[in-house]
């Protein structure tokens, strides 16, 4: 079956539209910087709804958007544990459990808060890491952008991929996180335009939710546990393509949902640039309010596809593809438009997303903290925005790369799981266990690491067997968690601790909230490090927030909510 | 450019707020480009949904009008943010690009 839309124009026209408006987005907010902190961080200023549609949007590129719509047209309503099990109780802790410490901490980057708890060398192992995962992931990105633009409308890649990759690099060097963040926010919104009226139009074409439902019954394409979210599930006789409840609230709920919620910068920035504590912790709380909702109009796709797409069920069509045949087979023209600018958008803000979290750790972890510290303000601004160049080229280059190897994606993921899975652990322990060693930082984050790489490594030799790669994915990160934990223990249990005047606003019990959005972040320099330790004292005693800033009654009711859609939907 | 001239101190007070309102803080405000995208949209999808739909885009949903409809709701939804904008006019920052004159607070 073709894919390739009926594009006409008009629908063109919309894709112009839209680029039109991202770039001047970029060129509008130049305004704003003027300093490095404006650059990576918005001056420190956005109010929280913005941060937390952006913090959604983060995370809404390539992968949720056609995986999500495949998973949905393949296993049906059980794919909903992504989003209820595998999102939303990481980004409620988030906010109520660790944002105090990193907005507290005045950190203006996740391994910042590494440098400043833990030594130098957790920082610059960590710092290294993630700035080559996500440059590289960003690449990644591209390619699929370019891949899925040549199917629908048969542009060649390389077009593509170089107009991609000029647009982002335009108005990330312009305006900087808050270009990125506002970008964020629009493509967020224009997602829900198109994915609103495909769902509706959708349900219209299979006789509505009812007619849903019965045809799936009766064809049974999605299998048994299809249009049930926790329906086998049961240890003794799993039926549910994501597992038994166990593995589901461990592995997917625990392990590799909060370690990628709660310490990925490309996340964790888009809350750091909030205007105040308050802001920042409840950025990610009011965000997994729609991420809660958000399956009705990305999964429910997914479901119609598996209806009216037959070559799915039949295999004449990949279920990546699922996303791409059903805009081709309900949206009308004018919404092919829509839908295109829309899928263009999520794609290019995923990618923008890295590219403004590896700038910022490049130029404050990398290079103001090991390769040219002490120069004025200014020059960091510069080295960020030459950053920005050099981060989108090293990207276009993955790009290419990645268009010769078939699975660079794969192996890309599976590295990104070794290095990311034992942060959780480190972070959690660092955070809230005073006592704990700067040395068991480092060597909790290797232990971990190689914790996971063991699993990975016996999975693809054969050593190990599990049912899915998946399921692999799932043991590794819970070894590197154990892993993380004991080597942390053992490390801490042989060395000296930090001395706790060194941790004010870094562990619990040594902050108290609430702080303001336009301080200093921490100097560099041994003089400003003192004075830092000050200021942090000094912000460190605060008021108690009002009813209407305190994130503590939202946060317990989403999870009250999502307690009630688990046991109504099931 | 216009927040120069609010910045003049001969301009009358109220004269300098609106100016510094609709000239550079609008612009940075979110709620304006949200609205205006949307706008954009919404009505070209509208006109074309009214005027220029054929059989073939209506068989697609099952005889309902999607473009119009579409077009309509984000129609409304421009008109919303407008309206929060008009509420809620952006707040001056105190920062160094601050046009002075502005009102503190509302």
């Amino acid at each position: 079956m073709d894919l390739r839309l009926n594009a006409t124009f008009f629908d063109y026209s919309f894709v112009f539209v839209y680029l039109f408006f991202v770039i001047a987005i970029g060129v509008v907010t130049k305004r704003k910087v003027l300093t490095s902190e404006d650059y990576f961080l918005s001056g420190r200023s956005l109010p929280a709804w913005i941060c937390a549609l952006a913090f959604l949007s983060a995370n809404i590129g390539a992968t949720e958007l056609l995986g999500m719509a495949a998973n949905g047209s393949q296993y049906g309503l059980p794919t909903v544990h992504y989003y209820w099990i595998g999102a939303v109780p990481a980004m409620v802790f988030l906010g109520l459990m660790m944002m105090p410490f990193y907005y507290g901490s005045r950190v203006r980057s996740v391994p910042e808060y590494l440098r400043l708890r833990f030594n130098r060398a957790t920082h610059l192992y960590q710092s290294i890491i993630f700035a080559v995962a996500t440059i590289l992931i960003a690449g990644v990105n591209l390619f699929a952008l370019a891949l899925i633009i040549n199917v629908l409308i048969g542009l060649p890649l390389p077009v593509s991929i170089l107009i991609a990759a000029g647009v982002v690099l335009l108005y990330t060097t312009m305006g900087g996180l808050t270009a990125t963040m506002y970008n964020e926010v629009l493509q967020f919104f224009i997602i829900v335009a198109f994915l609103i009226p495909l769902t509706v139009g959708g349900l219209a074409r299979v006789g509505g939710v009812d007619g849903l439902i019965s045809t799936l019954n009766e064809t049974q394409v999605l299998g048994k546990d299809g249009l049930t979210v926790w329906g086998g599930t049961g240890l003794g006789n799993t039926t549910n393509p994501y597992g038994n409840w166990i593995a589901l609230l461990l592995g997917m709920g625990f392990v590799n949902s909060f370690g990628y919620w709660t310490t990925n910068f490309t996340e964790v920035q888009r809350a750091l640039s909030a205007k105040d504590m308050s802001a920042a912790r409840r950025t990610p709380i009011i965000a997994s309010i729609p991420k809660m909702f958000l399956p009705l109009i990305i999964i429910t796709p997914g479901l119609i596809a598996a209806v009216l797409v037959p070559e799915l069920t039949t295999g004449e069509l990949a279920h990546n593809e699922a996303l791409p045949a059903l805009i081709g087979s309900v949206m009308p023209t004018g919404l092919v438009g829509l839908a295109l600018a829309a899928l263009i958008a999520a794609f290019m803000a995923g990618m923008a997303a890295n590219v403004s979290a590896f700038n910022t750790v490049v130029t404050y972890d990398i290079w103001q903290t090991y390769i040219r510290p002490g120069r004025k303000d200014t020059y960091y601004l510069t080295v960020g925005r030459r950053l920005t160049v050099a981060g989108v080229l090293i990207a276009i280059g993955a790009a290419f790369i990645a268009a010769t190897f078939n699975n660079i994606q794969d192996y890309l993921q599976i590295l990104q799981s070794v290095f990311s899975a034992p942060l959780f652990a480190t972070f959690i322990l660092g955070m809230f266990w005073k006592r704990m060693a700067p040395w068991a930082g480092l060597w909790g984050l290797v232990a971990g690491a190689l914790g996971a790489a063991g699993v990975q490594a016996g999975y693809m030799m054969g050593w190990l067997e599990f049912n899915s790669q998946q399921a692999a994915s799932f043991t590794g990160s819970g070894m590197a968690f154990v892993f993380d934990v004991i080597v942390s223990v053992l490390v801490t249990m042989r060395s000296a601790p930090k001395p706790l005047e060194e941790l004010d606003g870094l562990v619990w019990g040594r902050t108290k909230m609430p702080i303001n959005g336009a301080q200093p972040a921490p100097d560099l320099h041994a003089v400003a490090v003192k004075e830092a330790k000050e200021t942090r004292q000094a912000v460190a005693v605060g008021e108690k927030p009002d009813l209407k800033d305190n994130p503590w009654p939202l946060g317990m009711a989403v999870i009250v909510v999502l307690i009630i859609l688990n046991v109504t939907v099931g | 450019m216009e927040s120069k001239t609010a910045r003049g101190a001969h301009v009358p007070e109220d004269m300098a707020q609106r100016h510094s309102r609709l000239s550079a803080e609008t612009w940075l405000d979110l709620r304006s480009w949200a609205a205006a995208m949307f706008g954009v949209f919404g009505l070209m999808l509208t006109v074309y949904g009214a005027f220029f739909v054929t059989e073939a885009d209506l068989a697609k949903a099952a005889g309902i009008n999607l473009d119009l409809w579409t077009g309509l709701g984000m129609l409304a939804v421009a008109a919303g943010f407008l309206a929060w904008l008009m509420a809620r006019p952006p707040e001056v920052e105190g920062s160094t690009h601050v046009v002075e004159g502005a009102p503190d607070a509302e």
